[in-house]
């Protein structure tokens, strides 16, 4: 069986959850293991993704209709490879809306292209009703709840979502907390998560001191964590396909 | 005898109907009675001419046979969406008023829609009154709808006063088009009541907003609201439309076909 593209959508229902940070190592870890996805960044003005990946990140305001072309239309045009998508807290319910009533999901599965939505968990009663519409708004997309515990970018309200019974049964993932000074170096200009990867030389940063052989063990600790759980989900998702396949 | 026009078997009918029922103008064609909607109102940039492509495009995904005229003369509108089936004409004309109404039992459309220009509608519905055919629609020989543009302005709303008392008898259908954002003043309940209690409840739909883009591009490549959605060009071959607004199109068409479906228009018409 052929393997169906992804436009894994990266949203929450606050700044600050850690959008970008995931989108980054998705975005690295299909760069690194297959190709470089198409990304879009809906972070205007000042998205920090076209920052870091220039040469494939189309940086758009989705509240606009030329936007929204700018994103749906070219996927549909070039559904062959990966996309990953950073949404702006501000356009979570609009996106899915949007894609709900021009039936983007539908018509990007006729093209071999499926819709994988990331969404962050803050443990707020909130974020869990946010992510129970977004079920219902797009049973078509397999949803992936995340919890984020990287100290400097939740503030740890968790546990709240595991008793919503909305949002039973739905893949999860948790992202292992990371000292801030991690954070901070994995935030440098320049930093990339290649050289992080297994069998990855020993990185040194284009810009400003080399990073400590110590941080480099912890980062990849972490990096590690985070990309096994993004190996799971893509062989549950497979796995789905193939069951969708022989029924 | 010399075969008698509807137009002037119509007025005859008005002056003799109610003591005895008048003959058949003309022998049928066929046993169902013809159906005619007619689009319209006083003040212009309300949307006539889109809600009537949007009821041709329900009918026709729908296999009704139907046909329509544009009274914009000498140019309009409609007929560059649906030039297959639609004439230019001149409803002031008489001429014109016969290829419309005479033509009713001969045509093999099961719909007949009039689209008329701005500011007409008052003058139709007199000149339909005088030559008997809104008392030929009453009497049951036609099933006859008058589609009500009403934009969200005090000057569109006034119409209602004038046009539905001489819709009696005819379904008559307030249709509220939300061209923009604003809404029929709904937050003045006062207001509110003092034009739409005027109106049978049953006899309401609402058109949605279309984004301004999506409409620009229907509006661009001359194609019925049916064919934008399925990516083909007026003359039928592929085109290659913006997904994105296909998508909006198909939902605002979707969502008059929910309103059409809801006050059941087409499907009383054509039954009778």
């Amino acid at each position: 069986m052929a393997r169906r593209s992804k436009a894994y959508v990266i949203c929450s229902d606050r700044p600050r959850a850690g959008k970008t940070l995931f989108a980054r190592v998705l975005i690295e870890f299909l760069k690194r293991f297959d190709e470089m996805p198409g990304v879009f960044d809906t972070n205007v003005p000042a998205g920090d993704l076209i920052t870091l990946f220039p040469k494939d990140t189309t940086l758009l305001s989705f509240e606009r209709i030329r936007g929204q072309m700018a994103l749906l239309d070219a996927i549909i045009a070039a559904p062959g490879r990966d996309y990953v998508i950073d949404l702006s807290d501000r356009i979570t319910r609009l996106f899915f809306q949007t894609l709900d009533h021009v039936g983007f999901i539908e018509e990007a599965k006729t093209h071999g292209l499926d819709v994988v939505v990331f969404f962050i968990l803050d443990g707020s009663p909130a974020s869990a009703e946010l992510a129970e519409h977004l079920v219902g708004t797009v049973p078509k997309a397999p949803i992936v709840l995340i919890e984020n515990r990287v100290r400097s970018e939740t503030d740890k309200r968790t546990g709240v979502h595991h008793a919503h019974p909305g949002l039973q049964g739905l893949l999860r993932m948790d992202i292992p907390d990371l000292d801030p000074i991690f954070i901070n170096a994995i935030n440098r200009p320049g930093f990339t998560f290649q050289d992080f990867f297994p069998a990855g030389a020993l990185p040194l940063a284009p810009e400003g001191p080399a990073i400590p052989a110590s941080m480099t063990h912890e980062i990849r600790r972490w990096l590690e964590g985070v990309t096994c759980q993004i190996n799971q989900i893509h062989m549950e998702l497979r796995l789905e396909d193939l069951m969708t396949d022989r029924s | 005898m010399e075969k008698q026009t509807r137009a002037a078997n119509a007025k005859k009918t008005t002056n003799t109907r109610r003591t005895a029922p008048a003959a058949k103008p003309t022998e049928p064609l066929r046993a169902l009675k013809p159906v005619v909607i007619i689009i319209g109102a006083d003040k212009g940039g309300v949307g006539k001419t889109t809600i009537a492509r949007a009821l041709m495009n329900h009918l026709i995904e729908r296999n009704v046979p139907v046909r329509a005229f544009d009274t914009e003369a000498p140019r309009g509108t409609l007929h560059r969406f649906h030039p297959d089936i639609t004439e230019v004409v001149d409803i002031t004309d008489v001429s014109d008023q016969m290829r419309i109404l005479d033509t009713l039992d001969d045509t093999n459309a099961r719909v007949t829609i009039i689209d008329i220009r701005a500011g007409q509608l008052d003058q139709t519905l007199q000149t339909l009154e005088d030559i008997g055919f809104l008392e030929y629609a009453r009497n049951g020989d036609a099933a006859l709808g008058l589609i009500h543009v009403l934009g969200p302005s005090v000057a569109s709303l006034d119409e209602i006063a004038d046009i539905a008392p001489r819709a009696n008898g005819i379904e008559y259908i307030a249709a509220r088009n939300f061209i923009n954002e604003s809404d029929f003043f709904e937050w003045d309940e006062k207001t509110y009541h003092h034009y739409f209690d005027q109106v049978d409840k049953s006899a309401e739909i609402d058109i949605p907003k279309l984004n301004e883009m999506a409409y620009e591009q229907v509006d661009l490549a001359n194609s019925s609201f049916g064919d934008f959605v399925a990516n083909r060009t007026a003359d039928g071959r592929d085109a290659q439309f913006s997904f994105t607004l296909r998508g909006y199109v198909r939902k605002w068409v979707r969502d008059i076909d929910t309103e059409l479906e809801r006050i059941g228009l087409v499907k009383t018409l054509t039954s009778a």
